[in-house]
C-alpha cells in the first residue's frame, strides 16, 4: 500500500491496447449475436478478455494496481480480479486515460451522497454497441420494424452526464430515428427535441406523451416509453386514474428507484398501475438495471412470448432456458454474456454460492478503461443465471454511542 | 435531599470501580473474564480500558463536586449503551449524584459492567429489566440516535430526558506545536492511545485528525501515526469486529486502497486525504482519516454536531480557537481523549441540560 495523489498516467501504447481491447469486446458480443458469422474469427472467452482487461488496468490505473498488489496470488481468475468499490468513483478518478482523452464523464445522480460519482469514458462506441445489442434482444425484441420511442425523463444536459440519458438517446436514434410527427418524411430527426423528453421542470408532460401516443397510433407503430420509475410515479399522479390514448402495442422500460424522493411505491403496485395507464399487459413492462459505474445493463427476464423470428436470434435462444425459468417473475434480471454478476459476502467480498444473498459484484467487459470489476452496496441473489435485486444494503446498524460510518461529509 | 446524603452511594460505587480496575481483586478478575467475552476487545484491550479509562481515581472532593453540580431528582433512571463498558460507571455516578433512588437498565449486549458495579457497591443502585419513569424523574439515555428517537416516543410526559446520542472525537494537530520540542512520534503515540481504546467504538474515539501544516508535515505525521498504531497492535491488539463492522471496514479499506493515501497501521489504516478539506469519516476498528486543512474553523463547524471531544496538539491558542468554533466541548491534550474528568456528563453537546418530555 502506498501513498496516493493524482493517479493519471498514460503508458505509451496504452491507447492502442485499449482500442484493441474495445474491439475484442465488441467482437465477443457480436459473436454471441451471430455465431455462425463471427465464431470462426474469434475464439474469445469471457475469462480471457476479463483477465486481459484487468492486466491493462493494472498497468494504467495505480489505484487498481494497489488492489492487485494485495492479492496473495495475483490475478489468476475472474473471481480473483479485485473489484473497485463504487465509493471510489466518488472519491477519485477511475480511469486508465488522462482527462483530456475523456469522450464523456457520466455522473451519478448524487441524491444519496454529498458528492456524485463519476465514470469517465474514453470511447462510447463500445457502450453504444453493447446497449444496442442487448436492447435488440430484450426491450425491442417484439418490435418488428419501426417504433415511436420517447423518454419519460428530462432532456439530457450538454455535455451529457447521465449514462441513462445517453442510453435513451442511443435507443431513440437507432430504433426510431425519425421526427416525431405524423408524417416524418422529409423532416429532420433531432434526438434532443423537447417533445421526446417528457419530464420538464413542471414534472411529466402528459400532453406531449398523449401526442406521441397518437402519432404512434396514426402510424400503426408500437410506442416504446423509456422511463425512470420516479417519472412513472409522477405520470400516474398526473393522470389521476385516466388512461393514455395508446396505440395497439405499447412497451415501457422502467429503471431506477426512489432514493431520496418524497414518495416510494412498491414495484408490484407501480407495475400494475402503469399497465393500466398504458392499457398494456404487464408483460409489456420491462425493468432495466444500470449503474453509472457500469457500461452494460441488465433486464428483467422477458415474460412475454417467444420472439418473432427465434431461429434468427441465437442470443435469445441461448438465453431462453434462463428466461423461461423466470418468466412471469418480475424483479429477476439477467445479464448479457459480456456482464457477470455474483453475490459476495459483505465482510470478506468472497463469492457466495448461488441462492445466497450478498453484495452485488459486477464484472463488466464494457468497462475497458475504468474498472473491469465493480463492487456495489446493492444486495443481490443469483439464481440459475437470474439475478434478484434486493435493494441497497443498509450500513451497520447503529449501536451504542459511536458515530456510524458516515463516509463523505462534504 | 442534600449532596452529603447522596455521597455514600457514590463512594460505594467508586470503591466498586477501584476493585474492578484492580486485576488482583476477585471483582477485577471477574470483570476481565466477563468483558473479554462480551465486548469483542482483546484481553489487552479490556485491561487497557479498565486501567486507563475507568474513572475510578476521582477522590472524595471530586465526587462531592459532582453531587453539588447535579440537578436533584426524585428518581434517576439510566439506560446504558454497549461499546464503551467503562461508561457505565460514569453514567451511574451521574444518576446517583442526582438521587439515591437510581434505576439502571444495562445494555443487553454488554450487561456485565453494570452487574459488577451493582454487586461491588453493595447495591448502591437498582438493576432493572425495564425502566418505569414517572413525571418529575430524570432519565439518562445513552445510545444510537435511532434508539433515542424511539425512546422519546415511549416516555411518559413530565420526564426530564437527558439524551446522549452518537458522536465521535476529532484530533487537531498543528505543526506549530513541534516548536515546543515534542517529537512527532510522541504526538502520534498519544493519538494512537486515543484510537486504540475500545477499538474506536466509543463516542470519544477520534476518527478524524485535522492537520494544520505543510504537506511534508502531514506526510510525516501519517507515517508516525501508522508506526505508533503498529506498535499499539503488538501491545494492545485489536479485538474482533462484528459482522457489520467488518463489512464497513472491508469497504473502507478497499476504497481507500484504490483512492490512495492509505497506510497499514496494525489491523487498521491511517489514510492521509489527498483531496484538501474533504471529510470522509472512517468506520470503527482503528481507522483514522487525516485531513490536511487550511480552514480549521470551517471544518470544525461542519463536524460540530458530531463532535463530543477534541484532542489538540499545537500552540497555546489552539484550544481557544477550537472552543470558539464548537462552543461547549471537551478539549484536551491529544492522548487524553479517553480519560475525561469525572465532572459531569462526558458529552457537553447537551451537558447537564435535559428536555422535558
Amino acid at each position: 500500500m502506498s501513498s496516493g495523489g493524482r493517479d493519471h498516467r498514460l503508458v505509451q501504447g496504452a491507447e492502442q491496447t485499449s482500442d484493441e481491447l474495445h474491439a475484442r469486446v465488441r467482437r465477443f458480443a457480436e459473436a454471441w449475436e451471430k455465431p455462425g458469422l463471427v465464431a470462426r474469427t474469434t475464439d474469445e472467452t469471457f475469462e480471457a478478455l476479463a483477465l486481459d482487461i484487468a492486466r491493462f488496468q493494472t498497468e494504467q490505473c495505480p489505484g487498481f494496481a494497489r488492489l492487485v498488489e494485495q492479492l496473495p496470488t495475483g490475478i489468476d481468475s475472474v473471481a480473483a480480479i479485485p473489484a473497485v468499490p463504487t465509493d471510489a468513483f466518488r472519491l477519485t478518478r477511475v480511469a486508465a486515460q488522462p482527462p483530456e482523452l475523456d469522450a464523456v464523464v457520466f455522473r451519478t445522480s448524487g441524491t444519496t451522497a454529498h458528492e456524485s460519482g463519476r465514470h469517465p469514458v474514453r470511447s462510447l462506441s463500445t457502450y453504444d454497441e453493447l446497449a444496442l445489442r442487448l436492447g435488440r434482444h430484450t426491450l425491442f425484441s417484439r418490435v418488428a420494424g419501426a417504433a415511436v420511442v420517447v423518454a419519460l425523463a428530462p432532456r439530457p444536459t450538454s455535455p451529457i452526464h447521465s449514462s441513462l440519458g445517453h442510453m435513451m438517446r442511443v435507443y431513440m436514434q437507432h430504433f426510431d430515428g425519425r421526427a416525431l410527427t405524423r408524417d416524418p418524411a422529409g423532416v429532420g430527426f433531432d434526438v434532443d427535441a423537447q417533445e421526446r423528453w417528457l419530464v420538464g421542470p413542471l414534472g411529466v408532460d402528459v400532453e406531449a406523451l398523449s401526442r406521441a401516443c397518437k402519432i404512434a397510433r396514426h402510424r400503426s407503430e408500437p410506442l416504446v416509453v423509456l422511463a425512470t420509475s420516479f417519472a412513472l410515479v409522477g405520470l400516474l399522479e398526473a393522470l389521476d386514474g385516466d388512461v393514455l390514448p395508446v396505440p395497439e402495442r405499447c412497451f415501457v422500460m422502467h429503471t431506477g428507484g426512489f432514493k431520496g424522493r418524497s414518495r416510494e411505491v412498491s414495484p408490484s403496485e407501480l407495475r400494475s398501475a402503469v399497465a393500466r395507464a398504458f392499457r398494456t399487459p404487464e408483460s409489456c413492462l420491462l425493468g432495466e438495471y444500470g449503474m453509472t459505474e457500469l457500461t452494460s445493463q441488465l433486464y428483467e427476464a422477458w415474460p412475454g412470448p417467444r420472439p418473432i423470428e427465434p431461429d434468427l436470434d441465437p442470443v435469445r435462444a441461448a438465453l431462453e432456458p434462463r428466461l423461461s425459468r423466470f418468466q412471469g417473475r418480475p424483479g429477476i434480471f439477467f445479464a448479457p454474456p459480456w456482464l457477470r454478476v455474483s453475490a459476495v459476502d459483505r465482510a470478506t467480498w468472497k463469492e457466495l454460492p448461488d441462492g445466497e444473498i450478498g453484495l452485488g459484484r459486477f464484472v463488466d467487459l464494457g468497462n475497458v478503461d475504468s474498472a473491469i470489476a465493480v463492487q456495489t452496496e446493492d444486495l443481490v441473489r443469483v439464481m440459475d443465471g437470474g439475478v434478484e435485486l434486493l435493494g441497497r444494503a443498509t450500513g451497520a446498524i447503529a449501536r451504542g454511542c459511536s458515530l456510524p460510518f458516515e463516509g463523505l461529509l462534504k | 435531599m442534600s449532596a452529603s446524603e447522596r455521597l455514600p452511594r457514590l463512594h460505594a460505587l467508586q470503591q466498586a470501580a477501584e476493585r474492578i480496575a484492580d486485576g488482583a481483586t476477585p471483582l477485577g478478575k471477574k470483570a476481565r473474564e466477563l468483558l473479554r467475552d462480551s465486548t469483542g476487545l482483546s484481553p489487552q484491550g479490556v485491561e487497557y480500558a479498565l486501567v486507563h479509562c475507568l474513572e475510578h481515581r476521582g477522590g472524595r472532593t471530586q465526587l462531592s463536586q459532582l453531587a453539588r453540580r447535579a440537578p436533584t431528582a426524585p428518581r434517576a433512571h439510566i439506560l446504558l449503551s454497549a461499546n464503551v463498558f467503562v461508561a457505565a460507571f460514569r453514567a451511574i455516578a451521574l444518576g446517583l449524584s442526582q438521587s439515591p433512588q437510581c434505576f439502571v437498565r444495562a445494555s443487553r449486549r454488554e450487561p456485565g459492567m453494570a452487574e459488577l458495579l451493582h454487586d461491588g457497591s453493595g447495591g448502591a443502585f437498582e438493576l432493572c429489566d425495564a425502566l418505569s419513569p414517572t413525571a418529575g424523574d430524570h432519565f439518562w439515555a445513552y445510545g444510537s440516535d435511532q434508539t433515542l428517537v424511539e425512546l422519546r416516543r415511549s416516555l411518559p410526559g413530565g420526564v426530564h430526558l437527558h439524551a446522549h446520542g452518537a458522536g465521535m472525537g476529532v484530533a487537531v494537530i498543528a505543526e506549530r506545536g513541534l516548536r515546543s520540542g515534542v517529537p512527532l512520534l510522541d504526538v502520534a503515540r498519544a493519538l494512537a492511545r486515543d484510537v486504540l481504546a475500545f477499538d474506536q467504538k466509543g463516542c470519544l474515539s477520534p476518527r478524524l485528525a485535522l492537520l494544520e501544516g505543510d504537506a511534508q508535515f502531514c506526510s510525516a505525521f501519517a507515517e508516525s501515526l501508522a508506526l505508533a498504531l503498529d506498535e499499539a497492535e503488538s501491545t494492545v491488539p485489536r479485538g474482533t469486529l462484528s459482522a457489520d463492522e467488518q463489512a464497513e471496514a472491508t469497504r473502507y479499506e478497499r476504497t481507500m486502497t484504490y483512492v490512495g493515501g492509505a497506510r497499514r497501521a496494525g489491523k487498521g489504516l491511517v489514510v492521509l486525504e489527498h483531496e484538501p478539506e474533504r471529510l470522509f469519516v472512517p468506520p470503527v476498528g482503528r481507522y483514522i482519516g487525516l485531513i490536511p486543512t487550511g480552514a480549521l474553523s470551517a471544518r470544525l463547524r461542519e463536524l460540530s454536531s458530531r463532535i463530543t471531544t477534541v484532542g489538540v496538539f499545537g500552540d497555546e491558542s489552539l484550544p481557544g480557537r477550537v472552543q470558539a468554533c464548537l462552543g461547549e466541548r471537551r478539549v484536551v491534550d491529544v492522548g487524553k481523549m479517553q480519560t475525561p474528568l469525572l465532572d459531569g456528563p462526558v458529552d457537553l453537546r447537551t451537558g447537564w441540560s435535559s428536555e422535558l418530555v
